[in-house]
């Protein structure tokens, strides 16, 4: 009964699949189609591509990230803690005290391990 | 301004938590900012924080508390789990001491990340909530996925390393999906509200077992039962030795204390939904039996063979689940306990076995190794006939009560099976031995000489395999006692 209810979603939806789907095949059977090398290459703006798309990232990139996503989720903290600052008083002081002292000594690894140099000295 | 309620906080409770981390922190400033620190100075701070924390978890015998809005549950129970992964946290820093003299590998670190496995095991045997207990079992698993590929330039090890990160991924999901259903019909990720609702006339829909059972798949790759015990293998060959005792020992205890936490839920023995995983658990139980005692026997390499050895003793283990009555519970943190001391033993003989940039790690390596080492191969006997099951080793103690407890609960074809398949398992245990003692060694190999934290470890662990073996009273008492308050 309920289900019924959606039906015409599902006449919708169907339509839809079928007309998407309908296309991609008609122009596939319809189409005139021409396998050249040129054709079958990886598209480039046109241009010849030089080397191949499996480029290796520098680790920094990655590390760089993790550390962004650390301190963002602390700044999510630290907004609520912020908002009801004063409610909560010395004891919420002091906790994000705690969590603050934990978060700058995981800063101080990462800095002294030299991920924040981005041009590093080659070791 | 109204002030807002802050909930309790007792810290007491969780004080050995938050001595091991103050530890791993602390061991991680000195790390960094003293030059050249000795190794000794590391491991002796890693040893002080695990026997400080060790002591504080002691004095917490009788709490039987819940804290943090419901979050940590602090009973008898979770006390003696953590004093066992506190005592198999500190076998493995002296293991490792002797370890990093072979490799080269960044020792402070590495204490740091195993410091902070042994917390994730410490909060997932507190926990009171699934998201305690995801957080703990995140916590193990993603240190130890880092302390795997921890040997840079051994490819074995950084294969292990990526499998069981892909792997630990894909189960973690299913963890996170099944918690999202059991949320989904109890309206609460508390275990001890969600046991109420259970209990009450809940009838227990198909989307709440869903919910169950992809729990039981994550958790069951966490502690390698068949058929999701792929990754153990390999993930076993691949790491640093002493990570791989972790692994076996510590990893494998954490996920079925996991599994204690969720399935032993108070007051639903008799429900519909017990039944029902009853089942699931009692095929998982079978399969993982066959499975790892039959791949034990082809095994050449020695920590494969553990590997396998390792994943039968899985099956072995949650017979307890089967059976689910208090004998089975009691027999289960029991040869947990026994399980911990010889397989951190067995693997510690396979370090001192080996020397700086050759490891032995085939089978056949151990021939003659009673004529050079008679000391190791002694204590490889002994590891070896206690993961067996003889007399007078804890593993037998462990063994005959946790059979018995599927007898008693009218289980006898698994029971039967368990002993045929342990019988099994004494070919491929006593094969080491019999190369170690009867066949002559194929060329000279001269191991490192013994050194005092490897001897430490060593004996610590046939102590206490010998202690739980001959007078298992003490800690039968206490874990008895620990799981009537349950």
């Amino acid at each position: 009964m309920l289900l019924l209810d959606y039906f015409p979603i599902f006449i919708m939806a169907s339509l839809a699949m079928a007309f998407a789907g309908g296309t991609v095949l008609a122009s596939f059977w319809v189409g005139p189609r021409q396998d050249k090398s040129e054709k079958l290459d990886t598209y480039e703006c046109g241009m010849p591509p030089i080397g191949t798309p499996h480029e290796r990232f520098n680790v920094k990139f990655f590390l760089v990230a993790m550390v962004f996503v650390i301190f963002d989720i602390e700044i999510v903290f630290l907004f609520l803690w912020a908002v009801i600052f004063r409610r909560l008083g010395w004891f919420g002081l002091a906790e994000m005290g705690i969590f603050l002292m934990i978060l700058v000594f995981a800063l101080l690894y990462v800095w002294e391990k030299g991920v924040l140099e981005w041009a590093s000295k080659a070791k | 301004m109204t002030s807002i309620q802050i909930p309790e906080l007792s810290f007491s409770l969780i004080a050995p938590e938050l001595i091991l981390c103050t530890a791993a922190i602390v061991i991680l400033l000195v790390d960094l900012y003293v030059k050249n620190v000795e190794r000794i100075n590391i491991t002796l701070l890693a040893l002080i924080g695990i026997v400080l924390a060790f002591f504080s978890a002691g004095t917490l015998y009788g709490a039987s508390e819940l804290a943090f809005s419901w979050l940590i549950i602090r009973d008898d129970m979770s006390v003696v789990i953590d004093q066992i992964f506190l005592i198999g946290a500190a076998l493995i820093v002296l293991m490792s001491h002797h370890y990093s003299e072979r490799y080269h590998f960044p020792y402070g670190e590495y204490i740091v990340l195993l410091l902070f496995s042994t917390l994730g095991m410490l909060i997932i045997s507190a926990s009171a909530d699934l998201i305690t207990l995801f957080l703990g079992v995140e916590l193990v698993s993603i240190t130890l996925f880092v302390l795997t590929g921890f040997e840079k330039k051994s490819l074995l090890s950084g294969e292990a390393s990526l499998k069981y990160l892909l792997l630990g991924a894909f189960s973690s999901a299913f963890m996170v999906y099944g918690i999202a259903f059991i949320f989904g019909m109890c309206r609460t990720t508390n275990l001890i509200s969600i046991g109420s609702l259970l209990s009450e006339d809940f009838i227990g829909s198909p989307l709440l077992i869903l919910g169950f059972a992809l729990l039981l798949v994550g958790l069951g790759f966490k502690i390698a039962l068949a058929p999701f015990h792929m990754w153990a293998p390999d993930v076993y060959q691949g790491a640093p030795t002493p990570i791989t005792a972790w692994i076996a020992a510590g990893s494998k205890l954490a996920g079925f204390i996991a599994l204690v936490r969720v399935f032993s839920l108070p007051d639903i023995s008799f429900h519909p939904l017990a039944r029902t995983w009853v089942e699931g658990i009692w095929w998982l139980s079978l399969l993982t039996m066959i499975i790892g005692n039959a791949g034990a026997l082809v095994q050449k390499d020695i920590k494969r063979m553990l590997a396998y050895s390792s994943i039968a003793h899985g099956g072995y283990l949650s017979m307890a689940f089967v059976s689910h009555n208090d004998v089975g519970l009691q027999a289960l943190l029991f040869y947990l306990a026994a399980y911990l001391f010889m397989t951190i033993g067995a693997f510690a003989v396979v370090i001192a076995a080996g020397r700086h940039g050759e490891e032995r790690r085939r089978i056949s390596d151990f021939a003659g190794l009673a004529k050079r080492r008679p000391f190791l191969a002694a204590m490889m006997s002994l590891f070896l006939l206690s993961l067996a099951g003889m007399p007078p080793t804890a593993g037998f103690i462990g063994k005959v009560w946790l059979f018995g407890s599927a007898i008693q609960a009218q289980y006898y074809g698994l029971a039967i099976v368990g002993i045929l398949t342990t019988l099994f398992s004494f070919y491929y245990y006593l094969r080491v031995i019999v190369y170690m003692y009867m066949r002559d060694e194929e060329k000279e190999f001269e191991a490192e000489p013994l050194s005092v934290s490897l001897t430490l470890a060593l004996s610590l662990s046939a102590l206490g395999v010998l202690i739980l073996g001959v007078f298992p009273n003490t800690l039968m008492k206490v874990i008895t006692n620990s799981v009537i308050v349950l």
